[in-house]
């Protein structure tokens, strides 16, 4: 394979799955952040 | 009145949504466009994701989240009682594309059942392909199909739709997975990464690889299908819906790439020469799947195994979709105030009659995926012509941001959906009609021919004629139910 290739290869799949990834954690730590607001919120 | 179910929570809501957008497109156009076109078809489908994909996205998740109503009431509440046969249009194309969809889950059902019993081994795979779509067995794996989406719908949107996603994406991600592992351990298999991911400068300067593209972004995602919507109906009050629409975007891109990698490498190790891997590719999406794939396929040990897993995987996938388009048509009957368990029997009888035709006869199928595919970029412009209604404070305050650390979008992307959207819409739309031109120069304006630009307009004029003479009675019929509602 040649080298344009493989960095297309990891370009496209850093971007994609990294995305993915990096929104995923961002809804999880949206979630934490909302729990710790309702809990003050019920304090 | 019944009370409105919610999803339990965020990530079953995404679920959903993921396993809606994720469909047979994903596993049967995507791999051959971009084996075809490789890293020059990559960068503007990826580019067409965010200028296409998921700006309607965000819309639609916004939407339904604020008027908790299907896509026909939807357009009446927020673009006023005029705009509510576009609300029709958008419903009646997806409506349209759910009673062939059947059709095809149910011919990946038959082909999965058929492999598991290794009854495709020793077959000459294009003439039982042939013998299977000219017969009935289409017709009672469609009836199959439509029961087991409709049994998912009827139990709800959390015993139903919820508890299938959480089987079947799951379940499809593994499958697709088996699959990748199996096609990269292949001799040869890098020259299928090499077409894949290659980026062959003639294509990325090719007008057509981009129109390729924005194409199939534009399928693929369910961006403007109304289906996202549908779903959001059911979402919580406070979420992210511009996270919410970058994740369903990046989950499907994503699975995508999966099933290329499942499916590119295995068809140019597979087939004896680059050539032949070229014209594989080029067999169209059902003769790709149905054809190629299972004669190449049976060159590997284990063949039933691997092939069992391709049609297993290209099932759940169309599955999770049509329950989505099954719920669409549904909640439409919902908001006339018709009870889940009444509307879901009406909807699932009109599927079964109306995919009749597309179960039995293959020319009539080809029409239908032509004309209501073709109608799905005209659904996304009325989406953006909603959008344009409400103007760019009515567009904010539709997406909100309801608490500090939620996703902004930037100022612009309002200007993207008013001018963008319909401008990538109406050259798509003219692109693919003048392409049909040339498919059949004789007999393009022709309404009976199965891909011609005759047969698009004249179907499309039809329902939008319809739509326009009962707009004032339906919007008639959903201020009547508002009023109930209200008492």
């Amino acid at each position: 394979m040649s080298i344009s290739t493989v960095l297309m290869m990891v370009v496209t799949l850093s971007l994609l799955w990294g995305g993915l990834f990096f929104f995923l954690s961002l809804a999880r730590k949206q979630e934490r952040l909302e729990v710790s607001e309702e809990s003050k919120d019920n304090v | 009145m019944e009370r409105r179910e919610q999803f339990t929570s965020r990530w079953a809501l995404l679920l959903a949504t993921v396993g809606m957008a994720i469909g047979a497109g994903n596993i049967w156009r995507f791999p051959r466009l971009a084996g075809q076109y490789g890293g020059a078809f990559l960068i503007p489908w990826i580019i067409f994701l965010f200028l296409w994909s998921i700006p309607l996205l965000v819309a639609e998740f916004a939407i339904g989240r604020k008027t908790r109503r299907g896509v026909l009431a939807s357009f009446g509440e927020l673009g006023g009682r005029r705009m509510i046969w576009m609300g029709g249009f958008v419903t009646l194309c997806t409506t349209a594309i759910m009673f062939y969809y059947s059709v095809v889950t149910g011919w990946a059902l038959r082909y999965f059942f058929v492999t598991a019993a290794g009854g495709l081994s020793q077959a000459d795979h294009s003439l039982y392909w042939q013998n299977f779509i000219s017969g009935y067995q289409p017709l009672i794996f469609h009836l199959i199909a439509l029961a087991l989406g409709s049994w998912v719908i009827y139990q709800g949107v959390v015993r139903g739709i919820e508890r299938a996603n959480k089987i079947l994406l799951p379940s499809l991600l593994a499958l697709l997975l088996i699959g990748v592992v199996r096609s990269l351990t292949l001799p040869n298999a890098a020259v299928g990464l090499e077409y894949f991911f290659g980026i062959k400068t003639e294509y990325l300067f090719d007008y057509r690889v981009w129109l390729e593209a924005l194409s199939q972004s534009a399928w693929s995602t369910g961006a403007g299908w109304g289906l996202v919507l549908t779903y959001s109906v059911y979402m919580k009050e406070k979420e992210d819906v511009t996270l919410n629409a970058f994740i369903t975007g990046f989950g499907n891109n994503s699975a995508s790439i999966i099933a290329g990698l499942a499916i590119i490498p295995a068809i140019f190790s597979l087939t004896g020469t680059i050539p032949e891997a070229e014209a594989a590719l080029r067999a169209g999406n059902d003769g790709l799947s149905f054809i190629v794939i299972p004669q190449l396929f049976s060159q590997l040990p284990f063949s039933r195994v691997f092939t069992s897993v391709f049609f297993l995987a290209l099932f759940f996938a169309a599955l999770s979709s049509l329950i989505s388009m099954l719920e669409l048509a549904t909640r439409t009957l919902m908001d006339f105030g018709i009870k889940r368990r009444k509307a879901l029997p009406l909807v699932a009888l009109v599927s079964a009659i109306m995919g009749v035709p597309s179960a039995l006869s293959y020319r009539f199928f080809k029409n239908q995926d032509w004309v209501w595919g073709l109608g799905l970029i005209i659904s996304g412009l009325f989406f953006a012509l909603l959008i344009s209604k409400l103007g760019a404070g009515g567009f904010k305050k539709l997406v909100g941001r309801h608490r500090p650390f939620h996703l902004q979008l930037p100022g612009w992307s309002f200007s993207l959906i008013r001018f963008g959207i319909p401008g990538m819409a109406a050259i798509l739309l003219f692109w693919w009609l003048y392409r049909s031109v040339g498919w059949d120069p004789e007999g393009w304006f022709n309404p009976f021919r199965a891909e011609s630009m005759g047969t698009c307009l004249a179907q499309w004029l039809a329902v939008i004629g319809l739509l326009l003479l009962f707009n004032r009675g339906i919007a008639k019929l959903f201020v009547r139910e508002e009023k109930q509602n209200e008492h």
